[in-house]
Order: structure tokens, then C-alpha cells, then sequence
């Protein structure tokens, strides 16, 4: 079917094939907005904390669907062994409101990491926090049991 | 000087506690370790996550990688088996997560690295017969192709490192997968080398 030999040198068809397939695929799935400042931040964060238990991003499919639309809310899940962390984020009057809710239920000292700030809070009885007025962009969470038990627990740096 | 070159560059400065060569090697060599990432299909949110991970884990152990050469390579297997682990933990959420047999046609499957709703993106006509083609090459094909096209000219061991070929193997599969991607479009009316 094919007139091309895998053996032949690549010749200057070929590179200009690559070219656009490289353009292309960089307008279909371009890099995310910020990417390397969130990884930036998250070596930082690192460097910070020690013995951290990482959570994991949970897919939700049915908001990942939605795409570019305008979402008013966001809604992001975290899970790890010790606990998941599931949090909403909406638009505020003077940034992102962040509702959190930690399962299993347990009262947790709450740090959100921003690049030139930390905003604290504590989870009440039924795992429930909220951080309001934070401004937006890259951040992280961290959540360590106030009773002291239990390992420390992170996010990936999420955009807000 | 090379991409593996910067690499072991970024790598000893650091070590002699210069973090600036590292935070433009961050930036340099972010996009291509996403578009590894992404070929190996994992979703753009979680892949957003593990190209953070790969970076972490690249500092963590910038004392063990004992020949600065070797950076780019730790990078690239790492991200290969980071995207790989990704792939496998949401196959396996996705089976636990799986609904009634009446909705199984509407369970989100897993995402192939090729084309989607999102070539609507494409503004011309050749792009998106090209996208479109690009996605009806075996998945290796696409894997190599798109790290080919996304790296500036890699040599055959980062393609070998990205794909888990043999090194041996790299310049015959990807003259093949050129060659089969150029008989596509060579089949497609549509198509016009320019």
C-alpha cells in the first residue's frame, strides 16, 4: 500500500509533516495555562513539608464533560488512604470561595499554600471547612488532624 | 547545546545551589513532558498532576541521578511510568464506578491520545484531516509521532525512553509510522502536500 520505505532518511516531506503534526497537536491539546508554575510551586511546597501523604485527583467525568463552558462551580475530589478531600470552588465577592468536606468526618487544622500567602482554617465535627476570599491562582492544601494522630495529607497544586 | 545537555546543565547548577538554571529547565521542558503524558492517554486534569509529580519526585532525588547526563532520561521514564500508573488507577476506578448494563454504552471509556470534539479547534480543513488521520495510526504510532513532533528532534534514545522500544528499534518505527501516516493522507482527497 505504501510507496515510503521505513528504511529511507527522513527527507524533507517528512519534516514538514512533523512540523504541522507538531502544530496541531499543540493546538488541539495545548499545555495547560500555568503548568510550569504550578510544578514550580509544588517543588517549592515540597521543600517545605515533609512526610507528606499525597492525595489523588479523582476524575469526575461528568464536570471534566462540560469542557471549556462556563462553570460557576467547580467541584474537585482528592483521595488517599487516610481520607478524601472533596472540594467545590465557587466565584466570591473578593475571590474564590472554597468549600471543603473531609470524609471519614474529622476536625483538621487547614492550610491553603498560595505562592506568596497561607490562608488557615479547621474543619468542624462533620469535616466541613470553608476559605473565602482567596484570591485565585495556583494552590495547594494541606490537612494535618488536630488531635495530632495521623499522617499530614496534600493536593497537587490546583489552579483556583 | 541539546535538550539532554540543558538537562544536565540544570541538574548540576542546582546541586551547587543555583535553583534559576532549574526554574528555566522547568519551564523549557514542562510542555514536552505533558505531551508525553498525554500520548500514554491519561486526562488532561490528572495529567496536570502527574507532570507536577514527575518534577517533585526529579528534585527529590537530583542527588541520587548520578550522572547528569542521565537527566533527561529520568525525566522521561519517570513520566512514562508516572502517566502509566495514572491510565491503570482510572481503568480501575472506572470499572469500580461502572453502572447498570443499561448505561454501559454512556460509560466514559478511556480517552485515546487521538482525536476528539476538540479538533473542532482546528481552523482549516488540512489541519483537521491531518488530526484526523493522526488518529487512525496504531497507538504506538501516535505515541511516537506526537513526541517526535512535540520534542525538538529527539535522538533515539529519548524516543526509545518515551515508548519503551529498543533504541535498536526507534529509527525503523518511526520511519514506519511516517510512512504509513503519509500513505494515509497521500488516500485523502482532501489532502494537499504542500
Amino acid at each position: 500500500m505504501s510507496e515510503y520505505s521505513p528504511q529511507d532518511p527522513m527527507d524533507d516531506r517528512d519534516r514538514a509533516l512533523l512540523a504541522d503534526l507538531g502544530r496541531v497537536v499543540r493546538q488541539v491539546d495545548p499545555v495547560p495555562d500555568g503548568l510550569a508554575d504550578r510544578a514550580l510551586f509544588a517543588i517549592t511546597l515540597d521543600g517545605l513539608e515533609s512526610e507528606l501523604v499525597e492525595l489523588v485527583r479523582v476524575e469526575t467525568p461528568e464536570l471534566a464533560l462540560r469542557g471549556e463552558e462556563t462553570v460557576t462551580a467547580r467541584t474537585v475530589t482528592f483521595t488517599a488512604d487516610p481520607c478524601t478531600v472533596m472540594i467545590t470552588m465557587s466565584p466570591g465577592e473578593g475571590g474564590v470561595r472554597v468549600d471543603g468536606w473531609i470524609a471519614p468526618a474529622m476536625r483538621c487544622e487547614i492550610t491553603l499554600f498560595r505562592p506568596d500567602a497561607e490562608i488557615h482554617a479547621e474543619s468542624d465535627d462533620e469535616g466541613c471547612f470553608v476559605l473565602e476570599d482567596v484570591p485565585a491562582g495556583p494552590a495547594s492544601l494541606v490537612l494535618r488532624r488536630t488531635d495530632g494522630t495521623g499522617p499530614t495529607v496534600s493536593t497537587p497544586v490546583i489552579e483556583l | 547545546m541539546t535538550l539532554s545537555d540543558r538537562a544536565a546543565h540544570a541538574l548540576v547548577a542546582y546541586r551547587d545551589g543555583d535553583p534559576a538554571a532549574l526554574e528555566a529547565f522547568v519551564r523549557e521542558t514542562t510542555p514536552l513532558l505533558w505531551h508525553v503524558v498525554r500520548g500514554q492517554g491519561v486526562e488532561r486534569d490528572a495529567a496536570d498532576d502527574v507532570v507536577q509529580g514527575v518534577w517533585v519526585a526529579f528534585v527529590r532525588n537530583v542527588e541520587s541521578i548520578r550522572e547528569p547526563e542521565a537527566a533527561l532520561s529520568w525525566l522521561l521514564v519517570s513520566a512514562r511510568r508516572a502517566a502509566w500508573l495514572a491510565v491503570r488507577r482510572h481503568r480501575g476506578e472506572a470499572a469500580r464506578t461502572t453502572e447498570l448494563p443499561d448505561d454501559a454504552d454512556e460509560r466514559h471509556e478511556l480517552p485515546s491520545a487521538g482525536p476528539g470534539p476538540e479538533a473542532q479547534t482546528l481552523a482549516t480543513e488540512r489541519d483537521r484531516v491531518l488530526w484526523h488521520l493522526f488518529g487512525r495510526l496504531p497507538e504506538r504510532c501516535q505515541q511516537i509521532l506526537r513526541f517526535v513532533a512535540a520534542a525538538d528532534r529527539p535522538d533515539y534514545r529519548a524516543i526509545a525512553e518515551v515508548t519503551g522500544m529498543k533504541v535498536t528499534a526507534v529509527g525503523v518505527t518511526r520511519g514506519r509510522c511516517l510512512a504509513k501516516l503519509r500513505a494515509l493522507l497521500d488516500d485523502d482527497e482532501r489532502w494537499e502536500w504542500s
